[in-house]
């Protein structure tokens, strides 16, 4: 669009058939450049993935003790898709001690 | 140790999902155990299928070194959220790790007793955060990543209490140090708090139930006494027998008690 503006001001000034020819060729010029940009702009990383991916790095340098299930979340949650499962009632068994003191026998 | 292998081996058997889980306080403590630097009791517990154990003050008198080595020998996470490097402010072992069995997944969360650098080299090398702050990032960290979410806890009943107070969000507290013998399971607003005894003559057996949306609804406990009515696992007799050969004990010296017989 500036492109567009700047050439017609010139058309005024300048012999005319000259001026309006290379108005044409420069507006032709400017609609092709226009055209080409998506095409550029589509080689470009998104913006957002660099900016989550130096964000994980940044977390993990700071916390070298982090677990390893912690670090795979990290990966996009829409990549693996599931059909979302009913969830039902469930019951957990936990077996636990505490404070055994290197106890080995005789009491368990 | 040899009767617990035999009690968990048969509920391994459980329709459930099972996690084995100690509050701490179990690695180091009689003379086989210090002098194997915990080796025994990590074989031990490798061969139970434990998951994870809250280090305690017993465990770092072990040295951090020492720790170190254990964590790569052991088949068990080795947790502490609270306990990180002096300075840095880096934890030193796992903060938490997330089980899962048969699709339920279940957060655990370490948390260890202010006195725990008691020893003056540990002192050098740790700093004890506060345990309410610690548990609080952690459980805003993991909730909506887990099923359920258990703090495997050797602060004590009082602070295990405050701590079900202060912090919503935990479904079940699992405690040491204080070494009490729960019968039930206390409830303090959402979160079930249970431990069991000590020097490992108990063990305790906990079912929990949850709803479709993943509220805890009840628990049930069972203290189970170890006693002679379990007979001793095969396979962990085998292992304490070449601990106890490798470690033999003192001669015990002849006592100086009285004789009462009446001949």
């Amino acid at each position: 669009m500036i492109l567009h503006r700047m050439a017609r001001s010139e058309c005024r000034t300048l012999p005319r058939d000259t001026l309006c020819l290379g108005f044409i060729l420069v507006l032709l010029s400017g609609i092709g450049l226009a055209g080409c940009q998506p095409a550029a702009e589509a080689t470009l990383p998104p913006a957002t993935t660099v900016a989550e991916s130096q964000t994980a790095a940044v977390q993990s340098d700071g916390n070298p003790s982090a677990p390893t299930v912690a670090d795979s979340t990290t990966t996009p949650a829409a990549e693996d898709e599931e059909v979302p499962t009913e969830k039902k009632p469930f019951q957990l068994t936990i077996l636990h001690t505490n404070d055994t003191y290197g106890e080995v026998d005789p009491c368990g | 140790m040899a009767r617990r292998a035999s009690f968990i081996k048969e509920e391994q058997n459980s329709q459930n999902p099972l996690f084995i889980l100690d509050a701490g306080n179990s690695l180091a403590g009689t003379l086989i155990s210090l002098e194997s630097k915990g080796g025994v009791i990590v074989e031990g517990m490798n061969a139970m299928g434990y998951d994870a154990l809250t280090l305690g003050r017993m465990e770092f008198s072990l040295g951090l070194e020492t720790l170190k080595e254990i964590e790569e020998s052991a088949d068990f996470d080795l947790l502490s959220a609270n306990v990180v490097e002096k300075g840095s402010q880096d934890p030193i072992f796992d903060p938490y790790v997330i089980l899962e069995r048969q699709g339920i997944t279940v957060g655990t969360v370490g948390l260890s007793e202010a006195d725990v650098n008691a020893d003056s080299k540990i002192k050098e090398q740790i700093q004890v955060l506060d345990p309410m702050e610690t548990a609080q990032r952690y459980v805003d960290e993991l909730r909506d990543q887990v099923d359920v979410l258990i703090v495997l806890s050797h602060l004590g009943l009082d602070e295990d209490r405050a701590l079900a107070e202060k912090v919503p969000g935990i479904d079940i507290i699992i405690g040491g140090n204080t070494r009490k013998l729960m019968r039930e399971p206390e409830r303090v607003g959402d979160t079930l708090i249970v431990q069991q005894g000590y020097r490992g003559e108990w063990i305790g057996h906990l079912k929990v139930d949850f709803d479709a949306q993943g509220n805890l609804v009840d628990g049930e406990i069972e203290a189970v006494a170890l006693d002679d009515s379990y007979t001793d696992d095969a396979d962990m007799v085998e292992i304490l027998e070449k601990w106890k050969a490798l470690h033999p004990s003192p001669t015990p010296r002849p006592t100086s008690t009285p004789d009462t017989s009446t001949d």
